[in-house]
């Protein structure tokens, strides 16, 4: 495994940035029937349990004093909540993987209130390699909000407006079915105008 | 017959449900990072809430397999049983603000460290009734950001094309100076009025 340096406040920060996105793709595996999504919360569940292993290995080494582990101690709850959440929601997402099916009529109508996540990868010679998010104008002119960047090893988690898009992200949206079939097409450079 | 109309039950228990468990997890975290017991008492109502709504819903999915295949309805017990977890885990992070003080990794995990959030109530006089978030412009006028409205026993959080009413409580976060603001558009009465 690479070395990664990250201080309690960075694993922190990405166990809330996990915990916050991985439940709401586990929902959306099981009622849109999504392996690809089912899998990118095996992975953030797996990426939760690497971080509470880390956050653990640094609180052990920083407790001196009884007040020392008395305070960490806060912290490790947390994370381990955290976990707890990651986990739950791997359960969710398992069910797709497992044989259980959700009878018709449920998934029906789950479907036609729930907003559809996608998983996109923007591909050499789309319009987006190089754009900010702002100008991208994906929200305004087709629906589909970035939730999640998985670029390369790393992830962003809720990009800014100004987070340039580069080729080879694999981008995580929220939107409607037709918003999705657009933005395929914008990502694989079939499709140069959607900019109001 | 009544098979249909259990179905139809179950869907929209999930949609709630599925709803309530992505703001708990929301509101935990909001709570431990603005050390705000406000929010994590809502994230212990929210609790409460979720394990009513799940005892319902397993009793209805119970029931519906008498007339459809047990087997396609084990998938929503599963979900219960998780759902019921991500509940008890965001309690527990919410907890942590019942504490003496909050652990300086929290305050060093907030993004802004001068933001605040506040929660106040729509006045009957307040311009912001029959409103949308957009027309008011809030954040443009206010540079606060209203993440939740809390109607009855209801939460809302899709604010697109919600219109204010009297005695919606709305929580909000942004930097300091934006209170005034928001304390003026919902008609707070100030102590100078008096």
């Amino acid at each position: 495994m690479e070395k990664e340096e990250m201080n309690v406040k960075d694993i922190f920060t990405e166990m809330k940035d996990i915990s916050e996105l991985v439940l709401d793709l586990a929902y959306s595996s099981v009622f849109f029937d999504n392996e690809e999504i089912a899998e990118e919360v095996k992975e953030l569940e797996e990426r939760m349990s690497e971080l509470n292993y880390k956050i653990k290995a640094i609180a052990m080494l920083a407790a001196r004093t009884k007040e020392d582990a008395e305070n960490l101690s806060e912290i490790l709850e947390v994370a381990s909540a955290s976990e707890e959440i990651a986990n739950a929601a791997g359960d969710i997402s398992n069910i797709i993987k497992r044989d259980f099916k959700i009878h018709p009529i449920i998934l029906q109508a789950l479907r036609e209130a729930e907003e559809k996540i996608a998983r996109v990868r923007i591909k050499k010679g789309s319009k987006l390699v190089g754009m900010k998010v702002k100008e991208s104008e994906l929200a305004t002119a087709i629906g589909e909000y970035i939730i999640s960047i998985k670029r390369g090893k790393k992830r962003i988690y809720n990009p800014d407006k100004e987070t340039v898009l580069m080729e080879g992200d694999i981008l995580i949206v929220r939107g409607t079915e037709e918003g999705e079939k657009l933005l395929r097409k914008i990502c694989n450079g079939e499709l140069n105008e959607w900019r109001n | 017959m009544s098979g249909e109309i259990d179905l139809r039950a179950i869907k929209d228990l999930l949609v709630i449900i599925k709803d309530i468990s992505e703001l708990m997890i929301d509101l935990a975290y909001t709570s431990l990072l603005y050390f705000n017991k406000e929010i994590a008492e809502e994230v212990f109502f929210l609790e409460e809430r979720m394990d009513k709504l799940n005892y319902k819903l397993k009793l209805i999915t119970l029931r519906a397999a008498r007339s459809e295949e047990p087997e396609k309805l084990m998938a929503i017990l599963e979900i219960a049983d998780a759902v019921e977890r991500v509940a008890d885990a965001s309690l527990k992070i919410a907890e942590n603000v019942f504490r003496k003080e909050i652990h300086p990794v929290f305050v060093d995990a907030m993004k802004e460290a001068d933001e605040i959030i506040i929660k106040e109530t729509v006045n009957k006089n307040s311009k912001m009734i029959g409103k949308t978030v957009k027309e008011l412009k809030i954040k443009t006028n206010t540079g606060m950001h209203i993440f939740l409205v809390k109607r009855g026993n209801e939460y809302i959080y899709r604010l697109d094309n919600l219109r204010f009413k009297e005695n919606d409580i709305i929580f909000a976060e942004g930097p300091e100076d934006g209170k005034k603001e928001i304390e003026e558009l919902v008609g707070k009465e100030s102590v100078s009025d008096l």
